[in-house]
């Protein structure tokens, strides 16, 4: 190989430069159909799935063809789109933001041609490379990210997920049977390069385990405030390692605050998380991002975890295609899956898709959670909702023990040693008396302080709102209040 | 023959849905043939050492591609994002594989030309690969190696005409939706002001000095085909404030069955006749629809442009006459604090070129996100740290009701000394003569 220069000189890199241009400008781009109804549009309307007409103010007519196709694309296969693209529409072309392909052409006889063309073509290894399809309310292309095939910190590839999901609800791109139109998309790690949130069916990457810390390489491939910078919780804190008997600057994870982002990693390739067994796939269901009839509302977790099963993720697939279906067959006509779901009840929605309801599945990050939590009496009922209660083995007799004299002088002893301490506290909350029984029922300490009361020895003091427990006597407001 | 056994990659061949599989396999063969005889300027068998290196995924469920790294061109902030493969030995075709972001057209339309062109810069200086498009919007170019990266932006500003997208901490490559070129219900020209924009702002697309990233994106009207209320911290999306168009012969063509409802995107089922009462009036989120048998009525006042009956009923309704667009802040994915979807901040706005009434906007948030935002913090979530009067305050608006779904349940309001008559300093001496200890 020797290498071709483009003109640029490294030790001028300023000559000649050209920058800050941004994009071409897109009408120097457009059909000729397109360029003179600019903003002439009247109405369209869907001919048969993945065949579109747009009429203009004009009376022209531009007719669409939608075809699926992988976003990872080589050059041999842009080509090609550009031979069929100059065969049957005048040297130009279109790509949807959800990675379709759209051929535009102004007659009928031309878009006959053009479909039987695009159907005809076929990949080596038998798949279709421009199926014709992904409008109205079906199954469109799927958003996706990059996977195992270019990212550094995926829980799961891209493509191939993709690829198997779209082959196995193939006769929904092409065909209108849903009540609504279904997006799916997928995003191979937390970080979501993609509106995966959003979406009526959401595929995520999960780690499950946190990075684990190459204290050979820590010091030599990481800056470390980086690394800890990186990292969305503040688990990751510098430290000082022992190291083959060497003192090294490293990092400190704390396991139970990490949430497997995998952003330290990217700062510091020392910190790999990725692992075949820990990694797999959640299903988020019921986002949408248009305004219509409802708001738009973010996808939920109805999956907890799905392992990877390379090359052709069967698990997922079939979960998937199953909520497709449960969906079709019950919601009403233009009810999207998330207000399909609201309408009929979450509870409703694990018991027609048979899905599994785990602990995992109810929130518990920040303060958010309880919004989703249940704050009302109306629910359905399930087998389950009628049996989760299991019955009331669990009321002690514990609770209801005798005091003994030596509890009680345990109690005082504690009090006045406190007490007597100079500039001492002299209240104190139930839950410090808990500490000198240990694991006696609460219930049991109580009766001990109530024994003292009567006694005479302890007195209860109150805010109004808080009460705690002192020496009877003792403390500053008391001398006040008792007039001393 | 292929350079590496491919087992369980090969299984992705089958099945009618296009296969990226065979799609590289035709790229490895169509650089192993070299038909136009070039001097590839990275390893000719790059495609194959990728299949080799994703087999090799496919086998052990873990990933090799290793960090980012500060490969770029001279004077960027973004644009190239280093990538390097963890099994170099093994596969060296893409021991070194940065990918090239380069900016998209507003609305993606490409003439043939153009795109020959960026694939001939393809071929001969990286593996041939692309994503078409990336999540953000670019064109992107996949796998090539770093003394090509200065000779590919020199080929794309000289022969092309085109820029690179952005990445990291700065104004990501903004997108829009087709909008006015081949849509009836855009209610602005999408493409040129995401085009304007985007060229307006070059420098802070191109140099990072933003706390984290920042997108904008343009949705023609509440539908939201571009999704920027999901995905962009500053998303503009159509509306209009005047009466929906509508046709009242074409209602008629519609409750007659003459027209298809809905564009005909439930053409897959039998649904039974088309119901306006059941499929429109009364679906209508606020119910402000009538129909006597003979005139479709919309109270215009109480329309909050849901789109449905539009929607439903493309050649009978139309979008009113006086448009301009909605602004909402802060959407963002989860990493950190939970996904956040924008929040209104303006109601209406003007949308036409040269778009200085939502720059004014955009730049005060700027203003106010570069300097309290923390590292690393988007902008929704400086807003939910600071508060949603704080943004009222520096976008110099006025707080309105459809700023909230509700308003506050909890009773902790945060007024400013200066609100309170007499301010926070006061006398404990004067309050004494009033109450004795």
């Amino acid at each position: 190989m020797a290498f071709i220069s483009s003109g640029y000189n490294p030790a001028k890199p300023m000559e000649g430069r050209i920058s800050d241009i941004g994009p071409r400008k897109y009408d120097s781009f457009f059909p000729e159909v397109i360029a003179k109804n600019f903003g002439k549009w009247l109405y369209h309307e869907i001919l048969e799935p993945g065949v579109l007409m747009h009429v203009a103010e004009s009376g022209d007519k531009v007719y669409t063809v939608r075809c699926g196709g992988a976003r990872t694309m080589t050059t041999v296969h842009i080509r090609e789109i550009c031979e069929i693209a100059d065969k049957y529409c005048g040297g130009h072309v279109r790509w949807t933001t959800r990675s379709n392909v759209e051929f535009m052409v102004t007659d009928l006889e031309t878009l006959k041609a053009l479909k039987a063309d695009l159907a005809s073509r076929k990949f080596a290894g038998g798949s279709y490379k421009f199926p014709i399809g992904g409008t109205g309310a079906g199954v469109t292309n799927i958003i996706h990210t990059q996977g195992w095939l270019h990212c550094h910190t995926p829980a799961t590839d891209a493509s191939g997920p993709v690829k198997s999901l779209m082959d196995t609800v193939f006769s929904d791109f092409q065909n209108h049977r849903l009540p609504a139109p279904v997006r799916i998309s997928l995003a191979c790690c937390l970080n979501m390069c993609g509106a995966v949130h959003v979406s009526d069916i959401g595929i995520v990457g999960i780690h499950r385990k946190p990075p684990m810390i190459d204290q050979e390489w820590v010091d030599q491939l990481c800056e470390i405030p980086l690394a800890v910078a990186a990292c969305p919780v503040a688990a990751v804190r510098p430290t000082k390692e022992d190291f083959n008997g060497k003192k090294i600057n490293s990092v400190a994870i704390k396991q139970e605050r990490c949430m497997y982002c995998g952003n330290c990693y990217t700062m510091c390739p020392a910190l790999p998380i990725s692992d075949g067994e820990g990694d797999g796939v959640i299903i988020m269901v019921g986002g949408k991002i248009s305004n219509r009839i409802s708001r738009p509302k973010f996808s939920k977790v109805v999956v907890s975890y799905i392992e990877n099963e390379p090359p052709r993720w069967p698990t997922l697939c079939a979960t998937v295609k199953r909520i497709l279906d449960v969906y079709a067959e019950n919601a009403h006509k233009y009810e999207r899956l998330g207000d399909w779901a609201e309408r009929i009840g979450w509870e409703k929605f694990f018991e027609l898709t048979d899905l599994e309801f785990t602990p995992q599945l109810i929130d518990d990050f920040r303060e958010q959670a309880y919004f989703s939590w249940r704050q009302s009496t109306q629910f359905k009922f399930s087998e389950l909702a009628a049996e989760a209660y299991k019955g009331a083995e669990a009321h002690a007799e514990a609770a209801n023990a005798g005091v003994t004299e030596e509890d009680k002088a345990t109690v005082y002893n504690w009090l006045v040693e406190k007490t007597n301490k100079p500039g001492a506290k002299t209240k104190f909350y139930f839950n410090q008396f808990l500490e000198l029984f240990p694991g006696a029922s609460p219930r049991k300490v109580k009766n001990v302080l109530t024994a003292l009361v009567d006694d005479e020895k302890v007195a209860y003091w109150s805010s109004g709102s808080t009460t705690m427990y002192g020496l009877k006597g003792a403390g500053k407001q008391g001398a006040t209040e008792e007039g001393k | 023959m292929a350079k590496h056994a491919t087992p369980l990659l090969d299984q992705l061949e089958s099945g009618p849905w296009p296969s990226f599989v065979s799609d590289i396999k035709q790229l490895a063969e169509s650089r192993a043939k070299n038909a136009q005889g070039l001097d590839y300027q990275i390893p000719t068998d790059a495609p194959e050492d990728l299949l080799g290196v994703m087999e090799l995924s496919y086998e052990d469920k873990e990933t090799h591609w290793k960090h980012g790294g500060i490969v770029g061109v001279f004077g960027y902030g973004g644009g190239v994002i280093g990538r390097y493969c963890d099994q170099p030995e093994k596969f060296p075709g893409v021991a070194h594989f940065h990918t090239v972001r380069v900016a998209q057209p507003s609305g993606k339309f490409y003439s043939t030309e153009y795109l020959r062109g960026i694939c001939d810069i393809w071929d001969l200086r990286g593996s041939g690969l692309t994503n078409m498009h990336g999540s953000t919007g670019d064109m992107v170019l996949i796998g090539t190696q770093t003394p090509q990266l200065e000779e590919i932006f020199y080929e794309l500003t000289h022969k092309m005409d085109v820029d690179l997208g952005g990445s990291g901490s700065n104004l990501r490559t903004p997108a829009a939706c087709m909008g006015m070129s081949r849509c009836e219900y855009a209610c602005y020209n999408t493409q040129l002001a995401c085009y304007q924009l985007t060229q307006d702002y070059q420098d802070e697309l191109h140099r990072p000095a933003f706390p984290y990233k920042f997108k904008f994106k343009f949705d023609g009207c509440p539908n939201g085909c571009v999704a920027s209320m999901a995905r962009s911290d500053f998303s503009v999306i159509g509306t209009w404030k005047d009466d929906i168009k509508i046709d009242q012969d074409a209602v008629k063509e519609y409750v007659a069955g003459n027209f298809a409802p809905n564009a005909g995107a439930h053409s897959g089922r039998d649904w039974g006749k088309f119901d306006l009462q059941k499929e429109v009036i009364d679906l209508c989120p606020t119910h402000c629809m009538s129909w006597d048998g003979s005139k479709l009525s919309i109270d215009t006042k109480n329309c909050v442009r849901c789109m449905h009956c539009i929607n439903t009923m493309p050649r009978a309704l139309h979008v009113g006459d006086d448009r301009g667009a909605s602004i909402l802040v802060g959407a963002k994915a989860p990493i950190l604090d939970g996904a956040q979807m924008g929040s209104l901040l303006v109601p209406f706005i003007p949308a036409e070129e040269p778009f200085d009434e939502i720059k004014s906007v955009i730049e005060k948030i700027w203003d106010w996100w570069m300097e309290e935002g923390k590292n690393r913090e988007r902008v929704g979530e400086t807003i939910k740290r600071l508060s949603f009067q704080k943004l009222l305050e520096v976008t110099e608006l006025p707080a309105i009701p459809q700023h909230v779904i509700a308003p506050r349940t909890n009773p902790y309001i945060l007024f400013k000394e200066e609100e309170v008559p007499g301010g926070w300093t006061r006398d404990i001496a004067a309050y004494r003569q009033r109450h004795l200890r």
